[in-house]
């Protein structure tokens, strides 16, 4: 699949969605498109539905009106559990912190990702190998693979943590990176070389990516940088 | 979704959580353990009090009621209603179909033991635990007319042994009002325990029996002495009881009502298992009480499960939003909590049925050495493997509860995580 042809990794328009019937609406999105392979920053201070839009996105939230298509595939159309293996296949979400399961050993937490999903499982095995795979990133990313390996994920510095999430978003290519406030938890240093090597290696797996801060300052380093309180028209602020 | 690791995170999860983990399945395992401990001598029990007399395919004695017949001509508590006479008992002992006859007779006592007056048919064909045969520790059945044999829990408590020579008193109690003291018997032979009322018995022959009260019933006993009793007719007028052997079991419901439509004297006899199974339904209260409090505290260990779910759930609201994220399914949330919930109970369960066996293998020779209580299967079988899976499934079943409350919050969290 060339890149002229591909799909759009994001593609909405006319988005509405609020938690209850009754209520207003959270989010009113007139449009908002990542082409594949696109680093996008969002900025979003917090009440800006940043959460609620990461919800949409990733098929957890259903949206009251309005399109939704992620790498194509139109996530109205999918059944509640459709769109959880969809995501499982085609999505790495990356969290503010806390991102790995405490009681699994570093290695493990990266293969997940596999265990949930044929689709990237197998995508692991033709780049060498689940484990193969997961080291790579975890190298790529800038840790010792050999050393974090069998490591619990609670005796890494937030930082290496960090990495790690992202070596698991990463696995096993997904088409699109959802990462939610991934550095606030880092200090100056440290997250402009996470920024700079999420990008790296998104390029390197043909992944968009869908950066949300608040911090407008990491704006220049995003191919393109999109304001979520412009762009989203509803009146009444998340509360969450 | 395949190879989805539930059961694998279940475990990992677990794992981390370890100091609990450990304490609940601990909970469960001393609870499934008193639960099969409690099952375990409550069956060896109900057996063995069923199996305190078997081989005899009747019990003939004065009419009563079954269970009283049963009470005092095996289990030597209370006192016949009546005697039955010598007649009687021949008439019965040569009816067809009739292989053997032992009568008993009671009513004399050793320091608080009961006297049996018997024949040496009692060592032949009293049967007890499902066919076996009484064994001698020491010495040899009665057969001369002063020779007694005693049970296990006699000579341990009295500390008699083969060659000791004992007297036997009127009546029960302690101390016997009238002693039979003239005509002491030797001790000849001492039984092996049987967990029956022969523990505690002293046997005797019945010529014996007859001698000592040839003086009169309530007198001080014979003076004659044992040259002069050998020469006289000592068959007895009268029978306390009779067990009644038969060729063929399958006579005894025929022989029964023969014996009990007898017209010259009101006789009842009764099925040893029938009226056994009637007494344990009595005494049986006891026991079924007993399982239904271990049946409570198994759920008492399940719900420590139950806690030890819940009270971790919030702080776990993260982990189901990492799941979450990663592709899980609200219901393989569900599934997880299940999973721990069960697996828990299935370790508590599967150590509590370890601990059980090998302290049972370790107990058995004591028990049945001290109380001749045979325990029945030593080794787990299905009924473990089913109280298991029982234990397991009840555990998963309560893990509904904290695994609907997981599933609530990981549809309402999303991937939203709240701190």
């Amino acid at each position: 699949m060339s890149t002229t042809t591909a799909p759009p990794a994001l593609a909405l328009s006319n988005l509405h969605f609020a938690y209850t019937r009754r209520s207003a609406d959270v989010i009113a999105i007139e449009t908002l498109r990542v082409e594949a392979g696109e680093r996008i920053f969002l900025r979003g201070p917090s009440g800006s539905g940043k959460s609620t839009l990461l919800g949409l996105i990733s098929g957890i939230l259903e949206p009251r009106s309005g399109e939704l298509e992620i790498l194509g595939q139109s996530m109205q159309t999918l059944s509640s559990s459709r769109r959880d293996a969809f995501r499982a296949a085609h999505l790495g979400v990356i969290f503010q912190m806390f991102n790995l399961l405490p009681y699994l050993p570093v290695g493990e937490n990266v293969m997940l990702p596999c265990r949930f999903s044929d689709e990237r499982a197998k995508q692991a095995q033709a780049a060498g190998g689940e484990q193969a795979e997961a080291k790579r990133l975890l190298e790529r990313l800038g840790l010792d693979a050999k050393e974090v390996w069998s490591q619990r994920a609670s005796n890494l510095s937030v930082g290496q943590q960090q990495r790690v999430a992202a070596a698991r978003a990463l696995i096993g290519k997904p088409g699109l990176i959802l990462a939610d406030e991934p550095t606030s938890a880092l200090d100056a240093d440290s997250r402009d070389a996470f920024i700079s090597l999420l990008k790296e290696e998104c390029t390197a797996s043909g992944a968009a990516l869908l950066f949300v801060s608040h911090d407008g300052g990491l704006a220049d380093q995003f191919d393109r940088a999109l304001d979520l309180q412009t762009i989203n028209t509803a009146s009444v602020k998340e509360t969450v | 979704m395949a190879r989805l690791p539930i059961l694998n995170l279940a475990l990992r999860s677990i794992g981390n959580r370890r100091a609990t983990a450990i304490l609940t399945v601990l909970t469960v395992a001393i609870s499934v353990m008193l639960f099969l401990g409690v099952e375990k001598v409550r069956h060896g029990a109900r057996e063995s009090f069923e199996n305190t007399i078997s081989g005899v395919d009747l019990i003939v004695g004065a009419r009563s009621s079954p269970v009283n017949l049963l009470l005092y001509s095996v289990f030597h508590i209370g006192d016949a209603t009546n005697n039955i006479t010598w007649e009687s008992y021949e008439t019965v002992a040569s009816a067809p179909g009739v292989a053997w006859t032992v009568p008993i007779s009671l009513g004399d006592s050793h320091r608080g033991h009961r006297v049996i007056g018997s024949t040496p048919g009692l060592f032949e064909h009293y049967e007890y635990g499902g066919g076996r045969h009484l064994e001698f520790a020491s010495g040899a059945p009665f057969e001369d007319l002063f020779d007694a044999v005693i049970g296990a829990a006699v000579a341990r408590d009295l500390g008699y042994r083969t060659g000791d020579e004992i007297v036997v008193a009127h009546g029960m109690g302690e101390v016997g009002f009238i002693e039979h003291d003239s005509n002491p018997f030797t001790v000849v032979g001492v039984l092996e325990p049987t967990g029956t009322p022969l523990d505690q018995s002293v046997m005797v022959t019945l010529d014996a029996i007859e001698a000592i009260h040839l003086g009169g019933a309530t007198g001080s006993g014979s003076t004659l002495s044992a040259e002069e009793l050998r020469a006289r007719d000592l068959t007895p007028d009268q029978l306390t009881a009779f067990y009644v052997g038969l060729d063929s079991p399958v006579a005894a419901l025929r022989l029964q009502r023969a014996i009990n439509t007898y017209p010259e004297e009101p006789l009842q006899a009764v099925i040893p298992g029938v009226a056994l199974a009637q007494l344990w339904s009595i005494v049986g209260v006891a026991e079924r009480t007993l399982a239904a409090v271990a049946a409570f505290v198994v759920l008492t260990g399940l719900v420590s499960i139950l806690t030890a779910i819940l009270t971790s759930l919030n702080e776990r609201r993260r982990e189901m939003a990492i799941l979450r994220a990663l592709g899980a399914r609200p219901h393989h949330v569900f599934l997880l909590l299940v999973a721990e919930a069960a697996l828990i109970a299935l370790a508590g369960a599967g150590l509590g049925t370890i601990a059980t066996y090998g302290a049972l293998n370790a107990l058995a020779p004591l028990l049945e050495a001290r109380f001749g209580l045979v325990l029945p299967g030593l080794t787990p079988g299905l009924y473990d493997l089913g109280i298991i899976g029982a234990v397991t499934g009840a555990a998963a079943v309560l893990g509904f509860f904290p695994a609907w409350r997981a599933y609530r919050n990981s549809l309402a969290d999303g991937m939203t995580i709240r701190l």
